[in-house]
């Protein structure tokens, strides 16, 4: 038989998921009642309830290295089910949360993103940069003629500048992802050692590969796009219209950004386009549906604190900017169309802020969740979880 | 007995009229039995039923009644003409038309026998003359100076009653007085609160009506209910409370300010208490309380959990210690304390410990983790547990503190514990929840050891340490779990058979101390009559009773003393105490024909008797409980009561007539404890179930009360089966007189060589256990054995 395994318990991290939105994690007297309830869950060592009492005894190490917190697509129907308030999908979030912080590369980066406080830093880097910017290339006569934005800024600048912050941004979300598929795999190692309690012992999984690898991604990746996880969560059809909405609207955007960039690069199409070219249109019906995707999550989240939980800032923060991003967008656009200068420079200039913080933010707000929670379900393809 | 003069009345309701030939009763009455007052009424119950009986009593100076209706237990205070008046049920309604079919011949036979038992009943019964003794004394005694005596002591003299109370110790408070903190007894439950026990002191002693003797015991205690006489002696080596460091006080002084329950209660320190008695020193007291409490589980015993072996284990009980004295250290070297291990169920729920759960280690053991956690947050408190059990409000506490986020619960066994090189300890735990294996260091164990009450002896439980399994609660052994009744677990001696310490020195024929039941607590049954001892005039409160927590011991004590008070006012009104409260007979023995067989003084089981030197039994009939079992155990039958004797009974079964053998007709006797088999008979009649017409019920105070000679009499008169119909009997004992229903079937066993002498086969005589929830297999029971009877033949001394 295996050593009995060395509890330590962390008193600080305990202290810091209740502070990340697991407030309520001590309450849990495990009835499983959330296991029972969750339509993610498999039925083999089911979720969440084990991953409550570790949160209780302040396991960092296996909470962080958990696939499971990252099935969880947080629909809440445990948390609502819960006999005690213990908020199990809060408190999985909030796990999620410390994972951000946990995998940041560079650390200080995470910590930046994980409190409010840091917020106006966030902030002060792209504000200076643009101010920067402005006072070497600006031209106040643009402000003068017709709108035209290449006339501010010219887009070459943006494009450098955007294109370098986010292969920053990607290549730092990728050192995340790689110590987070590297620790799922240890701790699939402990399961086959029998370390890790249930009984149930499991082959042992070695890195699979890049050919294995892409299999299990491909499948995960069709499971993502059909927001088929997503559906499980019955007891709140509408967020899944809602994240459907949002997820394809953000897609088409990036579609649109590239296409509008290859244009610029190699066919020298000048913005602004044309008002019913496809490129346009599929622009604007993709930022229209972002922002109604996110108006109805804002809204849930405002009304329905018991069914969607507790918001936690990093929820507010990545909500909160991508809806900026969206509404600036949309209104520089009115504003332009509608000629009014001294609207559209402004909100174009606040647009390109927020641009800036979402991408440089990326790795370490919940913006990475679309990485970490691909990462955990290609391993659970792979682990037959 | 021809100069009693006696009424009949019969009631024709309730289907009664409708299913029997009143004319037939008419007959027997003034015919067979010549009695000329013999009323029919439509609804004896009715107000004007009640006047018309009324009216008859006093204008016929009527000296008994018998009223034939419905069950005895049913308008029992309509019927009751006073205590001059005895009046006797026949009971036509739930045993007769509600269980039998209307206008048929057996059910009419059955209902005339029930009217000849009843008539004849009456005919031998005679108005109790109370047992009046001169001088009832009405003070209490209380012994034990903790948190139920005080109670006790205090609600007794708020009542109006003296007190005597005792205490071994040189102060007053118990366990009490030793805690640091209490867990919370108010609401909202959720933090410690001081233990406050100073207040209740004060008012003890500042009491006029209470007498406090401290570092005194009991020599002796002689006489009976209302006239207990009681010696008390010094204790020379008496204690007192540990004395505290003055800055301890006087925070503990500031806390209770701000939190006291009164608010403008002022906490002085414990005042010196009175002596003691120079000389031994004479008391007369009613009744008594016994409340000496309990005393720790002997940690010395779990040596598989580290106790003994390693320094840094300590019980529930040095924690507190070391949180009372304000510091909390490794014993080893002294060092701070940064991380306890609570070991729940310590030698408690486990076949080789105590067997039972003693109700308030878990709340301790929180209080011990939140206030260790307030004199450092840095502290990491694990709590290893079978089952929380935090019954009622303290689930409130439990969830308090479940949400420190510095308290870690587990289920589960604990396997193992080491020590390190560095006297640290390594606690080894099979994590339930966690589904594995774990271990955590810890700096100090706690072990949450039970409570043994002081009248046993540690010894008396288990066999001491196991080599193998786990060492702590209940995990492998599945039947200890099941063992939360009273009762003896097998295997492990029973707690009788030890030496038991002394604290009343009764002077009881008996022995000095009370008899104990299940777990050796001094019971005579939990449910149904808490505080009652097996002794007459004697309650149990507080842990001493069951292991309860400070809340419960105060209800304890109020509760044993309004029933020490109840006692003391029925004894001096001449009635008996419960369960047959308010009885006025009262057991009187034929001297002249006692042969000292001594079974009367052995197998009462409240001690009544007393003998002489040359073994004489001498009543004290304030301690008796009516119940019988005397009468039933006599060979010599001299022992009757003025309303129950072995000749009433004796002429009952031969005034039911038995049909000739060609008839076909067989008769069984059933007879029935009237505590719960005759509830149960009435609940089937009520049902309307069905049964054998062929069966005649005589209802006894218990069947303890059988004396074999009715056997003899019912098989000599040709009845051709009896069935005797007890309370349930062994481990989950219900019996209201402890060990009647046993008794019964112990003598039964004895019949074996009347039945010989008779030629009669045994199995014509059968025992069956029923408690009061079994009415609906009644019908079956009684039918079966019916069918047995049958099958057998009919008695061949039937019309001999």
């Amino acid at each position: 038989m295996a050593e009995a395994y060395l509890v330590e318990p962390d008193l600080k991290f305990v202290q810091q998921l209740m502070d990340l939105g697991g407030g309520s994690l001590k309450k849990c007297y495990q009835c499983a009642t959330c296991s029972v309830v969750c339509n993610s869950s498999p039925d083999a060592r089911p979720f969440p309830r084990k991953e409550m009492i570790w949160a209780q005894w302040g396991l960092k190490d296996r909470l962080v290295k958990d696939p499971d917190v990252w099935l969880c697509h947080q629909c809440n129907d445990c948390s609502v089910r819960c006999p005690r308030g213990a908020r199990p999908g809060d408190v999985l979030a909030a796990v999620r949360n410390y994972s951000f912080l946990h995998y940041a590369f560079p650390s200080f980066m995470g910590k930046a993103v994980s409190e409010v406080r840091y917020l106006p830093l966030l902030f002060a880097l792209p504000i200076l940069l643009l101010l920067a910017l402005l006072s070497l290339t600006g031209n106040p006569a643009a402000l003068g003629g017709a709108i035209v934005f290449e006339e501010l800024i010219p887009h070459a600048y943006l494009d450098a500048g955007f294109i370098t912050l986010g292969l920053l941004s990607l290549g730092s979300i990728a050192v995340g992802a790689r110590r987070f598929w590297k620790d799922l795999l240890e701790n699939s190692a402990s399961h086959a050692a029998g370390c890790l309690g249930d009984g149930e012992k499991e082959a042992p999984r070695t890195d699979p590969g890049s050919e294995g690898f892409s299999r299990h991604l491909l499948s995960a990746l069709s499971e993502i796009l059909r927001h088929s996880k997503f559906k499980d969560c019955e007891a709140n059809p509408i967020r899944y219209y809602a994240h459907l909405a949002i997820f394809y609207g953000f897609m088409g955007l990036f579609l649109t950004t590239t296409l509008v960039f290859l244009g610029i690069v190699l066919g020298g199409i000048r913005p602004p386009l044309a008002p019913f070219s496809a490129v346009k249109v599929l622009g604007n019906l993709s930022a229209l549906a972002v922002f109604g995707g996110l108006t109805v999550v804002i809204y849930q989240r405002i009304t329905q604190k018991e069914q969607i939980g507790r918001s936690s800032y990093y929820d507010w923060f990545f909500i909160g900017s991508l809806y900026a991003i969206t509404i600036t967008g949309i209104l520089t656009e009115g504003a332009r169309m509608a000629r009014m200068a001294m609207m559209a420079y402004p909100l174009y200039a606040i647009h390109l802020i927020f641009v800036f913080v979402l991408l440089a933010c990326l790795p370490y707000s919940k913006f990475a969740h679309l990485f970490y929670r691909s990462v955990a379900m290609v391993y659970a393809k792979y682990s037959g979880r | 007995m021809p100069d009693h003069k006696i009424g009949v009345f019969l009631c024709t309701g309730c289907g009664i009229g409708d299913s029997l030939e009143g004319e037939k009763f008419s007959r027997i009455v003034t015919g067979r039995y010549k009695i000329p007052l013999f009323h029919s009424h439509p609804c004896l119950c009715s107000e004007e039923g009640i006047q018309h009986i009324r009216g008859e009593l006093e204008e016929k100076g009527l000296q008994g009644l018998v009223v034939a209706a419905c069950s005895p237990r049913a308008h029992a205070d309509l019927f009751d003409f006073g205590p001059s008046i005895p009046v006797e049920r026949v009971n036509l309604r739930e045993q007769g038309v509600w269980t039998h079919p209307p206008q048929d011949e057996d059910t009419q036979m059955l209902a005339e026998d029930n009217l000849r038992m009843g008539i004849v009943r009456a005919q031998k019964t005679q108005p109790p003359a109370p047992y009046l003794p001169e001088g009832v004394e009405r003070s209490l005694l209380v012994v034990g100076g903790g948190i139920a005596g005080m109670t006790a002591a205090r609600e007794a003299a708020r009542a109006g009653y003296e007190v005597l109370l005792v205490e071994r110790e040189a102060s007053l408070g118990g366990q009490m007085a030793r805690l640091h903190r209490q867990f919370p007894k108010h609401p909202p439950y959720r933090d410690p609160e001081e233990p406050g026990i100073e207040a209740l002191i004060q008012k003890i002693q500042g009491d006029p009506q209470i007498r406090v003797y401290t570092s005194s015991e009991i020599e002796k205690i002689s006489g009976s209910p209302g006239m207990f006489e009681v010696t008390l002696k010094c204790v020379a080596s008496a204690i007192g409370m540990p004395p505290r460091p003055p800055e301890v006080e006087e925070r503990r002084s500031e806390g209770a300010g701000e939190r006291g329950s009164g608010g403008k209660e002022v906490v002085l320190p414990i005042s010196p208490a009175p002596l003691p008695p120079s000389t031994p020193a004479q008391f007369r007291v009613g009744a008594i309380v016994l409340a000496t409490g309990w005393r720790p589980y002997d940690a010395t015993r779990l040596e598989p959990l580290g106790f003994g072996r390693y320094p840094n284990v300590v019980t529930s009980l040095q924690m507190e210690e070391m949180a009372f004295q304000g510091n909390v250290a490794r014993p080893s070297e002294g060092k701070k304390v940064r991380s306890v291990a609570f070991v729940q169920c310590a030698g408690s729920r486990d076949a080789n410990h105590l067997p039972y759960c003693s109700a308030a280690c878990c709340m301790t053991s929180l209080k011990q983790a939140i206030y260790l956690r307030e004199r450092d947050p840095e502290t990491k408190v694990y709590l290893f547990y079978q089952d929380m059990r935090t019954p009622g409000p303290y689930e409130n506490f439990y969830q308090r503190v479940q949400e420190d986020p510095g308290i870690f619960f587990a289920q589960g066994d604990v396997l193992d514990i080491r020590e390190d090189g560095e006297k640290n300890l390594l606690v080894e735990v099979d994590h339930a929840l966690f589904g594995e294996r774990i271990q955590v260091k810890v700096d100090l164990v706690v072990l949450a050891t039970g409570m043994v009450p002081t009248t046993l002896d540690d010894s008396a439980f288990g066999n001491g340490p196991q080599p193998s399994g786990p060492v702590s609660g209940t995990g492998e052994d599945a039947s200890s779990r099941s063992t939360s009744h009273k009762g003896e677990s097998s295997g492990s001696p029973s707690p009788a058979e030890n030496p038991r310490p002394k604290i009343l020195h009764l002077d009881y024929r008996q022995g000095p101390e009370l008899p104990i039941l299940g777990y050796g607590f001094p019971d005579s049954n939990y449910l149904c009559f808490p505080y009652e001892t097996q002794r007459t005039g004697i309650y149990a409160a507080g842990c001493v009773r069951q292991p309860m927590d400070s809340a419960a011991s105060m209800e304890d004590g109020m509760g044993a003393a309004l029933k020490a008070i109840q006692c003391i006012e029925l004894t001096a009104r001449g009635e008996a105490a419960h369960p047959r409260a308010g009885d006025r007979s009262y057991p009187e023995l034929f001297m002249h024909r006692c042969t000292q067989c001594k079974r009367c003084t052995e197998e009462c089981p409240f001690g009544m008797y007393n003998e002489d030197g040359k073994y004489n039994p001498l009543p004290n009939p304030t301690r008796c409980r009516r119940c019988g079992i005397c009468m039933g155990s006599c060979p010599e039958r001299i022992i009757s009561f003025k309303d129950y004797s072995v000749d009433m009974i004796g002429s009952m079964i031969k005034a039911i007539e038995v049909p000739e053998e060609e008839e076909e007709k067989p008769r069984i006797l059933a007879l029935v404890c009237e505590n719960d088999a005759y509830p149960a008979l009435d609940m089937a009649g009520i049902r309307r179930l069905r049964y054998t017409p062929f069966v005649r019920f005589i209802p006894l105070r218990c069947l303890g009360s059988l004396n074999l000679v009715w056997i003899a009499d019912a098989l000599a008169k040709g009845i051709d089966g009896v069935l005797l119909l007890g309370c349930k009997h062994g481990e989950d004992s219900q019996c209201h007189f402890i060990k009647g229903s046993e008794l019964a079937e112990y003598r039964l066993g004895k019949v074996q060589e009347t039945l010989q002498r008779l030629v009669l086969g045994p199995e014509r005589i059968r025992f069956v256990q029923v408690s009061i929830a079994d009415y609906p297999q009644l019908p079956g029971i009684i039918d079966e054995f019916a069918e047995k009877i049958n099958a057998i033949g009919p008695n061949p001394y039937k019309g001999l």
